[in-house]
């Protein structure tokens, strides 16, 4: 418990984040909802609500690499696997939670745009899912900010014109993705479980 | 404890050998790891502490093979480790790392992470600064905070790499003293290019080259190594051919050299060797 508790405290300012964000959005539906008409709001909406899963994907990123005590952390029985994946975690948990409360609040302003009822919840929580998951990936494979937060954007850009654009079945639109990148991250945590390949690779840098 | 080191090998995708087929038995106390850049010294330490493998040979430490993971993570747990290259968290206090390294190594209670913390601040003379965030603090002390969270949770095993490098004078002697206290009744493994830390802690040396074992044993054994080749010269002009210089003495005659050789010039006197004319002598025997 000490463990997730120094973890959040670390990382407190960015847990904060999506929940800001959130507020953000919800305060500028409100505020629009009265001046404009549905038809106008409706664009710029799609475009709010995918400010959180970009930001996801950076700080993501960022949480992730960097750390300068990997080494002294796989000294330690605590190991370095399991401070990375409950900094993914926190992040995660972060980001989703706020993302549900995007869709729950947009979605009874009727302001969630291409809303098919409650299942389009999976549309903003599985992005982000998706994005984290794969950025941790990379974040395992190549230890580099830059890379990753790259990859991010790249993984959204994905999301965001190809894919979503043509799949537009909610379920299957977020089901295939959302396959792959958990098996990106089940990949991700078996290989930042070998603590040499974790040392040498930032000792290299 | 006791570690025993069998024929360990520990290859680097297109190097030479980082380690090479190295035996060696170390006993309980403290013990200085020493030779030149690249001879293997990190490698070695990365391996006793169970954070690489080896790719070939074995470790023992206290009888338990440390190729089985339950004996890495048991050793893990009473073991303390200094890398050569550590920066802790910048925005935190020294008190704040101990506090953090302290829940790596799984100490629950908080306030026995406090209290050990607070001692060993106190310990390696941090204690007016224990609250400052550490990017603010001098390179040397940030090297004390390095050493003072290997001594997190009382460890049996402490494997310290050049822990002196950057200390000043002061603080090098303070260190010193703390380490041969702790070695009293644990192992201490000290790696380091500071012989003179060596000669005045450690009673057991072991002397890697390219990866192989050239010498372990009694510090004094290693000292014996330059006995009857270690020579002071009359003050000459140019420096003795076939000659380890030690070190050079100008003085307005002309320059007064420390050699280890068997051929010192005529007028040399001969004298005690310390351990750096003893581990000289055996750099140039190969
Ligand atoms: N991760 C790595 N990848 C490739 N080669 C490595 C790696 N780590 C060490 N080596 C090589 O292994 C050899 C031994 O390195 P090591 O760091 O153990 O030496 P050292 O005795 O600690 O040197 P120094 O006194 O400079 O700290 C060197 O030739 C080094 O280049
Ligand atoms: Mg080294």
């Amino acid at each position: 418990m000490a463990f997730v508790g120094i973890q959040l405290k670390r990382l407190y300012r960015l847990v904060l984040l999506p929940f800001i964000l959130t507020a953000g959005v919800l305060l500028a539906g409100f505020v629009l909802e009265s001046i404009w008409s549905l038809r106008r709001i409706r664009p710029v909406m799609m475009v709010l609500t995918q400010v959180p899963v970009i930001a996801a994907g950076l700080s993501t990123a960022f949480v992730l690499n960097g750390d300068p005590i990997v080494e002294l952390a796989e000294s330690t029985p605590t190991g370095w696997r399991k401070v990375q994946v409950t900094r993914l975690l926190i992040i995660t948990g972060a980001f989703l939670a706020a993302a549900g409360l995007l869709f729950t609040g947009l979605h009874m302003m009727r302001l969630w745009p291409r809303d098919m009822g409650w299942v389009s919840i999976v549309t903003p929580v599985g992005s982000i899912f998706i994005v984290n998951c794969l950025v941790f990936l990379i974040a395992v494979l190549t230890t580099s900010m830059p890379t990753s937060s790259l990859a991010s954007i790249a993984i959204w850009l994905f999301l965001c014109f190809i894919w979503d654009p043509y799949i537009t079945d909610p379920v299957r639109q977020r089901l295939i993705p959302l396959f792959i990148a958990a098996a990106g991250a089940i990949f991700g945590w078996n290989m930042c479980g070998d603590a040499e390949r974790n040392v040498v690779r930032v000792a290299a840098l | 404890m006791f570690i025993s080191i069998d024929h360990l090998t520990k290859d680097f995708r297109g190097r030479p050998a980082a380690l090479n087929d190295l035996t060696v038995d170390l006993p309980q106390g403290m013990i200085g790891l020493i030779g030149p850049n690249g001879a293997g010294k990190t490698t070695l330490m990365r391996i006793l502490t169970g954070i690489i493998k080896p790719t070939e040979g074995k470790v023992f430490i206290d009888g338990q093979d440390l190729s089985l993971p339950a004996n890495r993570r048991n050793l893990k747990r009473h073991l303390g480790y200094l890398p050569q290259h550590i920066t802790p968290y910048d925005n935190l206090s020294p008190l704040g790392f101990l506090d953090y390294i302290g829940i790596l190594k799984m100490i629950g209670n908080k306030r026995v992470r406090q209290e050990q913390a607070h001692t060993l601040l106190e310990q390696v003379g941090l204690d007016d600064v224990m609250n400052q965030p550490i990017g603010g603090l001098s390179g040397g002390m940030r090297r004390r905070v390095g050493i003072a969270q290997a001594l997190m949770g009382d460890p049996q095993l402490l494997v310290v790499d050049e822990p002196t490098a950057g200390l000043d004078p002061e603080e090098r002697m303070r260190f010193r003293t703390l380490l041969a206290q702790l070695g009293q009744d644990r192992t201490v493994i000290l790696s380091t290019h500071i012989l003179d830390d060596v000669a005045q802690t450690c009673p057991w040396v072991c002397v890697l080259r390219f990866g192989r074992n050239q010498y372990d044993g009694p510090t004094e054994g290693l000292i014996h190594e330059a006995a009857g080749h270690t020579w002071v010269t009359p003050p000459i002009a140019a420096p003795p051919d076939n000659a380890t210089i030690i070190n050079a003495e100008p003085t307005p005659q002309g320059t007064r050299y420390r050699i280890v050789t068997d051929t010192p010039p005529a007028g040399s006197v001969e004298t005690a060797p310390n351990l750096e004319d003893g581990y000289m002598a055996l750099a140039s025997e190969r």
